[in-house]
């Protein structure tokens, strides 16, 4: 004899359960945050290093990768706060390990505080860290496509930051495909354009950033 | 330089966590007694890849002793909430509003992956 059980468990119950309490924790601290989310070399460590510029020490990143610091040298460089994730396998991180970069994080200066996620235009979606929202970043060299092609990121985001618009000439990408697209998934996402290569479109994102501070 | 958090233990796969996860909660609805089935709800937008998700959860039960487990999965097409006041259900991710014709909506659900229910042997 068998009997059925009903569950009815969300898997990412208890990473949400983590979730939730780091966003309390940043809702003390009064500071702002998001998750920036990507595939890997469209540009989020190249964003983080001319946001330090702007922001310095006010600017906090906890950067996740697979292995390797390389990173959080950049972004410790350019002048803001970097904490490195090596997450030695996992594709993406999780609330647990925003939680365990935070305890190591100095928050005495810190007014924005950026989650670049591991580089990968799945995985990252489906776990909350405990951010106020999410970032996507998409480089032109990528294809117009690729918002269609992977709605999980693209249905929850916030903003779509299309970057290496230097690049436009050279390649096919239509940013009105790719902006269309998103506004299906997310019909009040915003757009921006950037360069980090000539900083074009910086300015209008900083803008942005400060405004969300500023709040 | 900086501080630095490591994991060495994380698995590659993100279905891996949340096949663990599941595991979990369906050996902690069992009160001990011997999982038949496990019955799985995978929303569309919720990244996971089925066939990689019932892998592991097949490989996890195995290593947590309980062989032959019958894993069922269904889909869970996301319900939209559209602005005109109508909800409707995106077979399509793509699927516009059937009553005003426009994307001016909000996901009301297919975000997420759900241990349904389980089986046991009494």
């Amino acid at each position: 004899m068998t009997q059925s059980i009903k569950v009815n468990a969300r898997a990412q119950g208890r990473n949400d359960e983590i979730a939730k309490q780091n966003r309390s924790f940043f809702l003390e601290k009064n500071i702002v945050v998001f998750n920036l989310i990507s595939s890997p070399g469209s540009g989020k460590t190249s964003l983080l290093e001319s946001m330090a510029k702007y922001f310095g020490k006010t600017l906090g990143v906890i950067t996740g990768d697979i292995q390797m610091d390389y990173d959080a040298k950049r972004i410790d460089s350019a002048g803001a706060q970097a904490i490195q994730i090596e997450t030695g396998g996992s594709c993406h991180l999780n609330a647990a390990m925003v939680r365990d970069a935070c305890a190591i994080m100095d928050f005495s200066q810190i007014k924005l505080l950026v989650i670049e996620n591991v580089g990968n235009l799945v995985c990252p979606s489906t776990f909350d860290l405990g951010e106020q929202f999410k970032v996507a970043m998409l480089s032109v060299t990528e294809g117009d496509e690729k918002v269609a092609k992977y709605p999980a990121l693209f249905s929850r985001s916030k903003a779509l930051i299309i970057s290496k618009i230097d690049l436009l000439p050279h390649v096919t990408f239509s940013k009105e495909r790719a902006q269309n697209d998103c506004k299906k998934l997310s019909p009040d996402i915003e757009f921006f354009e950037i360069s980090c290569k000539t900083q074009d479109g910086m300015e209008n994102w900083i803008r942005y950033c400060k405004g969300l501070i500023n709040k | 330089m900086n501080p630095k958090v490591f994991y060495g233990r994380e698995k590659i796969m993100h279905e891996y966590s949340i096949a663990e996860s599941l595991v979990e909660s369906a050996i902690q609805s069992s009160e001990n007694r011997k999982i038949v089935s496990m019955q799985i709800k995978v929303g569309t937008l919720s990244g996971v890849c089925i066939e990689s998700l019932t892998f592991f959860v097949d490989l996890i039960m195995e290593e947590r002793g309980f062989k032959s487990v019958e894993i069922s999965t269904e889909t869970e097409s996301p319900m939209m909430e559209c602005e005109c006041g109508n909800e409707y259900l995106a077979k399509k991710i793509f699927d516009p509003c059937p009553i005003c014709g426009t994307y001016s909506r909000k996901v009301l659900s297919g975000n997420d992956c759900i241990l349904k229910s389980i089986e046991v042997d009494e």
